[in-house]
């Protein structure tokens, strides 16, 4: 994400978010906010507590978003470091950590096919640090993978209402069913592509914890717990570790056309 | 070997997902390239893409790859003052956080830099650390700062000791070299998986300095302490030094293309009048048996007649001479101070070695309209702040001791007066380093005073005229006394006047002390050369 692709991005969340555009320049965003994203960007609990007991309407701030160096005291300016973008950026990324979306299709072969959709990353910690973004898609009725599955379907519509005349094919092999077998998926690839990592990160490891043991014939109390927090500090930092983790994932519903082109690519 | 590989969080985070509201496409599409942006191949730094307002100098960014890649994120920085320690520090921890690797810190610094790190690291790298605050325990916080004297003492001590924190930072670090004290026990019974130390002086005093810094950063690299010193006794330097080397970044100020200004230095004699002539030379005809009381007297009369005072009448209420000190015109070299300030006509910052002249000196600008701000290390927090802020609106001179003013950032000012010089040439380089520091991009002045024909032209001929003919050579004096088992220079240089019985044998004493720097430090300089 560039800083010019900033404003378009931060304009689009706020209309989405149903806020008002009150004032819009080259570089600059002014903006009425609901209630809602008061609440959730101002940081001001007390004051929304207050207005809820009282059962006032309350008012919610209007706030001026600069895109460039020229900014006062009066604007918040956006970069790609500020806070705020993150604040939105979390925002974002909560209310798109889940969705049920059909193909917009007027196929007249009228049957779609489920897909369960894992997007994640794996982060390699050890020697070196490292992160892998993957996504893969199973097919619910006979559990086909396809890996890099967001990249093929980008530009594909997808509305959450299934459209007339098309139906779904019957879920066979369940969410959690699917998301077990994408992670025993994972887990085979990982240990195949990660030898080297392990190995080097092991001998880092105890390399460490042999340097540590030089020192661990003092036998007092102090000794020995600075000996076990040196412990713990080279484990966390150096020990081989492989997390999987989430960034969102969704049941999609695909036409015959897509299924197929995906299932071949 | 098999790789464990974590992912009971991942059914958690699926069935949160999956409980939630259903979101559309766009968002959906959103969501997942967003989480793209801080993904990283392997040692790729990230932070400086969420940092647009920061510029990293070479020196910086080899330093934090280093620091992050090649030590893992435990690490001695310890490159000289003014090279912007503070700013590798903070990318290292905003590289650590964007990772997801360092979620809690502590970080620990001297009282009276506390709110300069607070600011810097929320306006410069937008991590959101806040100053220990009395009423509110440790574990309301993520990152906090702290000054290492209240987290020492109970009930913070073992409360922080009692957690773990993803990353501890200390600065000012040389304040843990000594085992034995309270700061260095504290901070090594922390639990920290990464860990900085930042330090200009990593050897202040000897090399078993390094030895106890290392022992909180690397347990165990330079082995137990016999057998370092056994190393170090056998004079093992090259295989210790590559070992340091492995946790250890530090740049020199040689070391680094200067794309600062520079410095220009002009010294200036001034003459006692006869009076104070006159009494200079009763003062030291006068019989003293002890040759460095004696010395301290001189380079007293030298800064103010306040000095000398108080420091007579705090040995006699009834000393002889007080009456005679009262009687002297004004310092001859203050009222040169004075001139030279008139003349500059922009913000200067003297220092002096006297809290009396301080005060005398702020007196004498008052009486002469020029708006001195006073500052020195026994003032609350609060009102050293109050006093920048007043000397960068609307002060013409800031007069300080040496005491408190580590780490003060003074760089909008150009012009530096050493009112009187300091018995350590170290500390004549921290002074400087407040003003010619990193971002310093005009050229800036720097005026010694020194009187004619008493102690401080003398010890500015001993001391300090060969020194600077070497550049770089003063910042690396203690680090050469120490390969000789000697402790530090200021001890040493009193060490010889007390042992002395005439100031000339403590002349020949200090030349030759001097002659082994040099001497060690050519053989330095050859060495890098053909390194």
């Amino acid at each position: 994400m560039k800083q010019t692709d900033l404003k378009p991005f931060v304009k689009q969340f706020f209309t989405k978010h149903h806020a008002q555009i009150k004032d819009e320049r080259e570089d600059l965003l002014t903006i009425q906010l609901t209630k809602a994203l008061d609440q959730q960007l101002m940081n001001r609990p007390f004051y929304w507590q207050y207005v809820n007991t009282m059962g006032f309407e309350g008012d919610p701030m209007t706030v001026s978003f600069a895109f460039s160096d020229q900014y006062d005291l009066h604007t918040e300016r956006i970069h790609l470091g500020s806070p705020r973008l993150h604040q939105i950026f979390q925002i974002v990324k909560n209310e798109g950590v889940f969705a049920t979306l059909f193909e917009q299709t007027e196929s007249t072969d009228n049957r779609l096919d489920p897909w369960f959709v894992f997007n994640g990353y794996i982060q390699y910690q050890g020697a070196w640090l490292e992160e892998e973004s993957v996504s893969i898609g199973i097919l619910l009725t006979n559990g086909t993978m396809r890996f890099s599955w967001m990249d093929a379907v980008m530009d594909i519509p997808f509305n959450p209402v299934i459209p007339t005349y098309q139906f779904k094919l019957p879920i066979i092999i369940s969410l959690e069913h699917g998301l077990e077998k994408i992670i025993n998926e994972l887990q085979s690839r990982i240990e195949k592509q990660s030898r080297e990592f392990v190995k080097e990160s092991l001998s880092l490891y105890e390399q460490e914890l042999s340097l540590l043991n030089t020192l661990s014939h003092e036998q007092d109390e102090e000794s020995k717990q600075f000996y076990n927090h040196s412990h713990d500090q080279i484990y966390n930092r150096l020990y081989p570790r492989i997390d999987i983790n989430l960034i969102n994932a969704g049941l999609f519903y695909t036409n015959r056309q897509t299924t197929q082109r995906l299932i071949d690519a | 070997m098999k790789p464990t590989i974590k992912t009971e969080h991942l059914w958690n985070s699926f069935e949160q997902a999956i409980e939630g509201n259903h979101s559309d496409w766009e968002t959906f599409k959103q969501a997942y390239q967003l989480s793209q942006l801080p993904l990283s191949q392997q040692n790729e730094l990230k932070a400086l893409q969420y940092l647009p307002n920061l510029t990293l100098l070479d020196h910086q960014e080899e330093a934090v790859k280093k620091v992050l890649h090649n030590m893992h994120g435990r690490a001695i920085l310890a490159d000289e003052v003014g090279l912007g320690k503070t700013i590798e520090a903070g990318v290292i921890l905003k590289e650590l956080m964007i990772k997801g690797l360092v979620r809690r810190a502590l970080i620990l610094v001297p009282p009276s830099l506390l709110s300069q790190w607070e600011s810097e690291l929320n306006q410069t790298f937008y991590i959101p650390a806040r100053a220990k605050h009395r009423s509110y325990p440790w574990e309301s916080y993520e990152i906090v700062i702290s000054s290492i004297d209240l987290a020492k003492k109970e009930p913070h001590a073992s409360s922080l000791q009692e957690q773990s924190f993803d990353c501890v930072i200390v600065d000012e670090a040389h304040r843990l070299k000594n085992p034995k004290t309270k700061n260095f026990k504290f901070v090594q019974q922390l639990q920290s998986t990464y860990c900085l130390l930042l330090t200009a002086t990593p050897i202040q005093n000897s090399i078993d300095d390094v030895y106890y810094l290392m022992k909180i950063v690397r347990p165990g690299l330079l082995g137990d302490r016999r057998l370092f010193h056994k190393r170090v006794n056998h004079r093992h330097d090259e295989a210790i030094q590559s070992l340091i080397r492995q946790s250890m970044v530090r740049t020199r100020k040689r070391d680094i293309e200067t794309q600062w200004g520079e410095r220009y230095i002009d010294t200036m004699y001034v003459d006692f009048s006869s009076d104070e002539q006159a009494f200079y030379e009763k003062l030291t005809s006068s019989e003293t048996n002890h040759q460095l009381t004696a010395l301290t007297y001189e380079r007293e009369l030298c800064s103010s007649r306040e000095a000398l005072y108080v420091s007579l009448q705090k040995q006699d209420e009834q000393h002889p001479m007080l009456e005679e000190i009262g009687q002297l015109p004004h310092h001859a070299k203050a009222l040169k101070a004075i001139e030279l300030i008139q003349s500059l006509d922009e913000p200067v910052i003297i220092f002096t070695e006297y809290k009396s002249s301080q005060v005398y000196l702020q007196w004498l600008c008052q009486q002469n309209n020029i708006r001195a701000i006073p500052y020195n290390g026994d003032f609350k927090k609060s009102k050293k702040q109050w006093m920048l802020q007043l000397f960068q609106q609307h002060g013409d001179v800031l007069i300080t001791t040496d005491a408190g003013t580590e780490g003060l950032n003074l760089q909008y000012c150009h012009h530096m007066i050493h009112y009187d010089l300091p018995w350590n040439p170290m500390r004549l380089e921290q002074r400087i380093g407040r003003i010619h520091r990193y971002g310093q991009t005009q050229d800036i002045n720097i005026y010694y005073l020194i009187l004619s024909n008493t102690i401080e032209e003398h010890i500015w001929e001993v001391l300090y005229e060969k020194l600077s003919a070497f550049e770089g050579l003063i910042g690396e004096i203690d680090h050469i006394l120490s390969s000789y088992g000697l402790s530090n220079f200021e001890d040493e240089i009193t060490a010889i006047y007390e042992e002395s019985r005439s100031k000339a044998e403590a002349d020949i004493k200090i030349n030759n002390l001097m002659s082994v720097i040099e001497y060690e430090h050519l053989e330095e300089e050859t060495k890098d050369e053909t390194n």
